[in-house]
């Protein structure tokens, strides 16, 4: 584990804010044989900033990157490395998400110590994507309903990510486990990507947590 | 419970003590678990089961399995019925209803049946040449009628209320069909270490050696295979899984039915999934299926297919027939003779042979069989069931019956022709199949890489040339993999020897013209079809197939194809591989349009977009309207109980006091890096490198041909950073254009563009009290004229109860009117409207919809989506002057083209009604007043409303001389409507158009 950013400082809203999963009830809606296959949680992300830059940047954005965050970034699109109360994902071959847990920092701002214009860019995504948590011995079948991809191990290890999506909407998707994984989804389309979850896992017997109370944090 | 009269005491696959019951027309029929509905009719001794598409001639059950032509039966009743399902396909169980179709009043008394006297009109082409006059749109006269007449059964127009499921499946290797060859493939992968998916269409594993009796050899192989299988916990079996089609990239179409009983539509539970199955090897083991032969009254109830006999007796426990006939020309027809003369019936098998193997013999007269060698069937008699047949000396060298027949009496014929590799799939992939004349087929002319094919459909004679093909084409789809097969192949049954059955094909012993020899049952083709046919010059297959329908039915002309080819070979002199054969396409099966579309129907027909504020909208009578994925608020019903009043009411909210509107749905693009002003100086028409931070700037944006593609507002936030809005309608278009010229055009270029649409949440509060309103809601916020002026852009943490909010303001008007945009992070963005609603109060702040929102654009001549319909250029919207003529910009160099210089292309113009009755339509074409109103016009109309600023109906629109025709009446004419009225040419901008409203 990598400490993210050594010195944070809370600078983030005191105001609540709402969760787009709001309308959602939390509870077990078992199949008919009694069984819960699939056990979703979903609510907003503390902090997601993403990172890119252009074709010739990559190098000396790694080399930056590498050292705000006090690790070796990941090589490869899909790959990713933890930090403490952290993810930072490979999103692309010159690009990178992080998502933290910790609220209250500026991450944009803390970034920008270390990557200057003229080295990327920096945006704060924090309230562009949520996250929804998928697990339980049906769950592959369930995003297999949604997602061409292949979810068997060979093929999606452990500790990888895939960009993907459904109906053109883009979801990433982090493998946790052989049975768990996050889908980080837009944020406007959070809610009807949960629906579209919840009615394809019904089959299998599916419950719902819902963290944030009533949806707001 | 019996089960039926005619069926055995014993044996067969289905399990005598699950007892089920199911309704056919009615009436209760006994069944087993493990019958299919065609087992049941023909063990209650019902032979007539169907009338013929054309000529709605009694047709009875031919086939066991999907081939079946004549068999169909509409399953369900009322809203939830389901036509044209295969009998032999179709599993008994508790609570099926079935009814026989396309015959009125009943399948035994068809009063359409008079078709079939008039059968020697009814030709092929008939409907062609009949009904062509007298003028050319006669025929959609007729032809409401002739489908009336013939066709099959009749689809429900009500909503299908079952529930399909679709899953992207992927696998090392695919086995298709679980015969002796697909299971020796899934076995032989499985041991090379392959993850295999093993999909059989039936609904119980085996294939053909589920037509061999219970406890036999046969028998023994398929429960050890099926055994060692399971043992290697590396296939994934998927039965009543029919693939249907197969695409590229080894993309195969699957169908799974859901077990009988088993779907639940409240549950989740699909009746149908579609498995979208990808995969790195496929071995395709499909089978072969038999031919009829071709005789008169061929299609007579009680006319099967031998190997179906073999299956309804082995497999079902159902004797068919107990005086039965077999004609054939092989050598497997004989194990189904004696299989039902084992069952205790009187069989005579007639061989068009001169001689067969001596063992074979010796076994089906030591059985009771009679076997009359040199001997073909001519004719069959009787009408709802076969009667008697009549058997005569044939050579079969010479194709020729020999001498005069005799009538036998019986009950049941059974025919086999040979057998016909099942090369669907393959000709999905655009494959000509090849013909082999040693056993009279054609076979897969080929694969695609990684693509293999065992057992009967290459032509495989035998259990064990089928095995070992299978095991082969594992050990070469392994290797595929790099893996591979050390294995040996399992050893074949003991005892069977048996040839399948692959002869050359016929032969046709029809003895007179005109009588009915079918070679299509299923779309009631005769072979004097297929010789008119021919006379008219129909000589090519695709030809004969078009014209006489052959092979069009839901069956695809399993049974018939080949046939239909022999009779065309025959009649120009030919081989059969020199007319070759028609272009097989998907599905193989019919295909439930359910199952293609899956769960994407009704609220999952497509994703759903909403903004941070859509609850509120939906707790405040906001009343939601699709805008692309979006869901929008059109109006609000606490301002008026109607749309057409509300809007109006809620523009003058904006125009007299101050309103707020949810535009989340802006496009928003972060655009970033040391070139991003140079890299939006390109993309715009206007120039943006000198653009001061702070501040705003509205801009264009064309297509490379010249054409307008968007238009929007970008701020400048930094020096090396700029946010871009975009209409709604073209934020995903706008990215991806982005994208790619940073990618393609211009990848020098040090900038990144980041979609932020879902990072902010964003309203528009206008009117002339809107500063009162923002200083209350934001009270350390200053929104002078000097801090904020007209297109300036600030970015402010809030305090107070919204402390630590981050904000972004910026100055800009849609409506004409003073109005600020307020951005504010998704999640806080429900928080801040509810904020400056409440704020708002003392000024009555209120919510306006979409509809208004739009009005008051149209009232300042604003374009949008309307006008920017993907044909329209700068000039046409009056907007050429912004372009710089200093710099170059994306489109420049097109925008100059010929036919987008003309002049008399339409531009942008107000128009107002003249009159009470005038009111603009959308879409209406524009003609000068002495035009004559006929062909395209002069232009059209874009946009309308009612504008109470102006006291009338107004509009916007595109007409030739533009500008220059301000004050000049034009007939606007709406062929949807029938109307013409007269508008008047005016001034887009109907409103301020010095700006001071927005100025103050």
């Amino acid at each position: 584990m990598v400490e993210v950013l050594s010195s944070s400082s809370a600078t983030g809203a005191a105001a609540p804010h709402r969760s787009p999963f709001v309308g959602h009830t939390s509870g077990e809606r078992p199949a008919l044989n009694g069984h819960i296959g699939v056990r979703l949680s979903a609510g907003t992300l503390a902090s997601v900033t993403q990172v890119g830059t252009w074709h010739s940047g990559i190098d000396a954005l790694a080399l930056a990157l590498g050292t705000a965050l006090r690790c070796d970034v990941p090589g490869r699109t899909g790959a990713l490395v933890h930090l403490h109360e952290a993810l930072l994902l490979r999103t692309g071959p010159e690009e990178f998400m992080l998502i933290s847990q910790q609220q209250g920092v500026d991450m944009v701002g803390r970034l920008r110590e270390y990557i200057a214009a003229d080295l990327g860019s920096v945006t704060d995504l924090s309230h562009a994507r949520c996250q929804i948590r998928i697990e339980g011995d049906r769950c592959r079948d369930t995003l297999s309903k949604m997602f061409a991809l292949d979810f068997r191990e060979s093929h999606f290890p452990l500790d990888q990510a895939r960009l993907t999506g459904h109906h053109h909407v883009p979801c990433l998707l982090h493998r946790r486990g052989l049975d768990s994984f996050n889908m980080v989804v837009p944020s406007t389309y959070a809610f009807d990507q949960l629906s579209t979850l919840l009615d394809a896992a019904q089959e299998y017997g599916v419950a719902l947590a819902l963290p944030e109370a009533n949806g707001v944090a | 419970m019996s089960g039926g009269a005619f069926r055995t005491q014993s044996g067969g696959r289905i399990r005598r003590d699950q007892p089920v019951a199911f309704a056919f027309n009615g009436k209760s029929l006994s069944s087993f678990a493990g019958d299919t509905v065609a087992s049941t009719l023909l063990a209650h001794g019902i032979h007539l089961v169907a009338r013929s598409f054309k000529y709605h001639r009694p047709r009875g059950i031919l086939a066991a399995g999907v081939e079946e032509p004549n068999a169909l039966l509409t399953v369900g009743q009322g809203d939830a019925r389901e036509p044209n399902i295969a009998a032999t396909t179709l599993e008994a169980h508790d609570g099926l209803t079935t009814h026989t179709q396309n015959a009125w009043p009943s399948v035994g008394f068809d009063l359409m049946a008079v078709n079939s006297l008039l059968s020697p009109i009814f030709v092929a082409g008939f409907y062609y040449k009949t009904f062509m006059g007298p003028t050319r749109k006669a025929w959609m006269f007729y032809e409401h009628f002739i489908r009336r007449a013939a066709g099959l059964g009749t689809a429900s127009q009500a909503p299908d209320t079952d529930r399909y499921d679709w899953h992207h499946g992927f696998t090392d290797l695919l086995v298709i069909g679980s015969g002796p060859a697909g299971l020796s493939a899934a076995l032989g992968a499985a041991r090379a270490g392959m993850e295999v998916t093993l999909v059989e269409q039936d609904f119980e594993l085996g294939g053909s050696l589920l037509c061999h009796p219970v406890g036999s050899p046969q028998d023994r192989w398929l429960a050890q295979m099926l055994s060692d299988i399971d043992a290697t916990g590396k296939v994934r079996i998927l039965t009543r899984a029919s693939a249907f089609g197969l695409y590229d990239g080894s993309t195969v179409g699957v169908i799974e039915r859901t077990a009988p009983g088993k779907a639940n539509a409240t549950a989740g539970v699909p009746r149908q999934r579609l498995h979208v199955v990808r995969a790195a090897s496929i071995v395709m083991a499909c089978g072969a299926i038999e031919r009829p032969l071709v005789f008169s009254g061929n299609d007579r109830p009680g006319v099967m297919l031998s190997g179906a006999v073999g299956t309804y007796v082995n497999r079902y426990g159902v004797v068919p027939g107990r005086q039965a006939v077999f004609v054939t020309n092989n050598d497997a027809a004989y194990l189904d003779a004696i299989a039902l003369a084992g069952a205790g019936a009187k069989v005579l098998l007639a061989d068009l042979r001169k001689a067969a193997d001596p063992q074979l013999l010796a076994r089906a007269r030591a059985a009771g069989v009679e076997v009359q060698m040199a001997t073909a069937v001519t004719h069959v008699q009787g009408a709802h069931r076969v009667r008697s047949c009549t058997l005569a000396p044939f050579d079969i060298d010479q194709g020729r019956v020999m001498g005069a027949g005799v009538r036998r009496t019986v009950d049941l014929v059974a025919m086999s022709a040979g057998w016909t590799p099942t090369v669907h799939l393959t000709s999905h992939r655009g494959i000509k199949p090849v013909y082999r004349a040693e056993i009279g087929s054609f076979v897969p002319g080929g694969f695609d890489k990684g693509h293999f094919g065992a057992g009967s459909m290459m032509g495989a004679q035998n259990l064990l040339d089928a095995i070992q093909g299978g095991w082969e084409a594992a050990r070469e789809a392994a290797a595929t993999c790099s893996k591979s097969l050390s294995a040996i192949c399992p050893a074949a049954p003991d005892e069977d020897h048996t040839q399948l059955g692959f002869v050359s094909v016929g032969p046709i012993t029809v003895t007179k013209p005109g009588d009915k020899s079918f070679v299509d049952f299923q779309s009631d083709v005769s072979v004097d079809d297929v010789a008119l046919a021919h006379l008219e010059g129909y000589q090519s297959v695709e030809h004969l197939k078009r014209y006489t329908t052959l092979g069009m039915g839901t069956d695809q002309g399993k049974t018939s194809n080949l046939n239909g080819l022999a009779v065309m070979a025959a009649r120009r002199g030919l081989g059969i591989e020199d007319v070759g054969t028609t272009t097989f396409r998907p599905p193989y099966t019919p295909a439930t349009v359910g199952a293609l579309a899956g769960r994407g129907v009704g609220a999952h027909l497509q994703p759903v977009r909403r903004t941070a504020m859509h609850d509120w909208h939906l707790a405040h009578g906001g009343a939601m309207m699709e805008a692309g994925l979006w869901m929008r608020p059109l109006w609000f019903n606490s301002s008026a109980a109607t749309l057409s009043d509300a809007y109006k009411v809620e523009m003058a909210i904006v125009r007299e006091q101050v309103g707020v509107a949810d535009v989340s749905t802006l496009g928003k693009i972060n655009v970033q890096g040391p070139d991003a002003a140079e890299f939006l100086n390109r993309v715009y028409v206007n120039g943006f490198a000198k653009l001061p931070v702070g501040k705003a700037r509205y801009g264009f944006m064309l297509r490379e041909d010249g054409i307008v593609m968007d238009d929007g507002t970008t701020s400048r936030i930094g020096d090396t950073e700029f946010f871009m809005t975009t209409t709604t309608a073209q934020a995903g278009k706008v990215m991806s254009h982005l994208e790619f010229l940073l990618q393609v055009v211009w990848p020098e270029l040090r900038v990144t563009v980041v979609s932020v649409s879902d990072q902010w949440a964003a309203m528009s509060v206008a009117g002339p009290q809107t500063r009162e309103v923002l200083r209350a809601a934001f009270p350390g916020v200053d929104f002078d004229n000097d801090a904020i002026p007209h297109m300036g852009v600030l970015d402010v943490t809030l305090t107070g109860l919204l402390a630590g909010v981050p904000i972004r303001i910026i100055r800009l008007t849609f409506s004409g009117e003073l109005a600020y945009e307020i951005y504010a992070p998704t999640h806080y963005g429900n928080r801040v409207w509810e904020h400056l609603l409440e704020q708002g109060t003392p000024w009555n702040l209120r919510p306006y919809g979409l509809e208004a929102l739009g009005s008051l654009r149209i009232e300042k001549g604003h374009v949008v989506g309307s006008e920017m319909d993907g044909r329209t250029t700068l000039d046409d919207m009056g907007m050429g002057k912004m372009a710089s003529k200093i710099k170059p910009f994306w489109g420049d160099a097109l925008r100059h083209s010929e036919h987008l210089a003309r002049t008399d292309r339409p531009t942008l113009v107000g128009l107002e009604a003249t009159g009470p009755d005038s009111a603009p339509s959308i879409g209406a074409i524009l003609f000068f007043a002495d035009d004559a109103i006929q062909g395209h016009g002069r232009g059209h109309i874009t946009s309308t409303t009612f504008s109470k600023s102006v006291g009338k109906s107004i509009g916007l629109g595109l007409l030739q001389g533009g500008l220059s025709r301000i004050g000049q009446e034009v007939i606007a004419a709406s062929p949807v409507q029938g109307r013409q009225y007269r508008l008047r040419v005016v001034d887009p901008c109907f409103l301020d158009a010095a700006g001071e409203r927005y100025r103050g």
